[in-house]
């Protein structure tokens, strides 16, 4: 009987075979590369607003805390983005003339608000307080990172629910003690699992990570 | 099919007695082939299974079904949309974003 397949058969199956596994492997980490990339997460992407606000040179420079603009961050889930007034309590006697400012002033002119591009975007199906991560010694930089040394504002990490639970896991390991929540250059100490552990207990630091706890 | 069709039933007599084998029908109407007949057979329950007769509806119609359930994970897969953040010019007294404001409307 007669050969149903060429010679070349052998070698075609087998390539096809390798081919196929490595095609899926290649689609996975494509797909995996594209979800935790730059594009997709948005992390270290600078984006346009109508003022190129500079945190390094209102907190590093200029030694202004969070919470003069941020001002509902201990007390409420928003931490509140600063009102035109407040820009202008500073920007009407210095830079006043700026033309930088001009959209500040002529928001604070008009009345009519100015429009950011929100930086730090959760899902609406996610449920975040600021005020019971600020009071239970969780640094602004834990998450925010080191907002005093971006010159235009940018999201540090992910957001993404692996990473949040990643804390909600097993806070001892970045809380930090209370009165240095606001502090940007705090670094953890190196018995920050001693530390942490202890923190925990002092300030009845729950490890929640039910899932109502934020999607509810 | 309101009118009954007139039927010319010597026309149809005449091709009985010529056909062979068994010959099935179960109306006059039927027997006479008449186009309102036909009709009416095409058009049955025609307002509510529109074009349910029509095998290529039926078959995209499933095409669609298949592909709307193969494609509804995509649409996990986007970026978020640009959102603003609209503060204040003037923040009113007492009111802190994000805590509901409760007040007595009446005196």
């Amino acid at each position: 009987m007669a050969q149903l397949f060429h010679r070349s058969a052998n070698s075609i199956s087998k390539i096809s075979i390798a081919g196929a596994v490595i095609a899926l492997g290649g689609l996975i980490a494509f797909a995996y590369t594209m979800d935790r990339g730059h594009y997709i997460t948005d992390v270290a992407v600078v984006k346009e607003q109508p003022v190129p606000f500079s945190h390094k040179h209102h907190v590093s420079d200029d030694g202004i805390d969070c919470r003069y603009c941020h001002t509902s961050v201990e007390v409420s889930s928003s931490a509140g983005l600063p009102a035109t007034e407040i820009c202008m309590s500073c920007h009407s006697q210095i830079w006043s003339n700026a033309e930088i400012l001009e959209p500040v002033r002529s928001s604070y002119r008009t009345g009519e608000s100015l429009e950011w591009t929100r930086i730090h975007d959760l899902p609406d199906f996610v449920y975040f307080n600021h005020s019971i991560h600020i009071n239970k010694g969780v640094g602004c930089a834990t998450c925010h990172g080191r907002v005093d040394q971006m010159p235009l504002m940018y999201k540090e990490n992910t957001l993404y629910m692996n990473w949040c639970v990643n804390c909600h896991r097993n806070p001892e390991k970045y809380v930090r003690p209370r009165d240095q929540v606001f502090n940007m250059a705090y670094e953890a100490p190196a018995n920050q699992e001693e530390l942490g552990r202890k923190l925990v207990q002092e300030n009845h630091i729950q490890s929640l990570t039910d899932c109502y706890t934020c999607h509810r | 099919m309101n009118q009954k069709p007139v039927l010319d039933l010597d026309k149809i007599r005449a091709r009985l007695e010529s056909a062979q084998g068994p010959q099935y029908w179960k109306s006059l109407e039927e027997l006479a082939e008449t186009k309102e007949f036909q009709a009416f057979l095409d058009d049955e329950l025609a307002d509510r299974t529109p074009n349910w007769l029509d095998a290529d509806h039926r078959r995209n119609f499933l095409k669609l079904a298949a592909a709307s359930l193969a494609f509804a994970g995509i649409t996990a897969c986007t970026k978020q949309p640009k959102e603003v953040i609209v503060p204040y010019v003037r923040q009113p007294e007492e009111f802190v974003p994000g805590i509901p404001l409760y007040y007595a409307t009446a005196m």
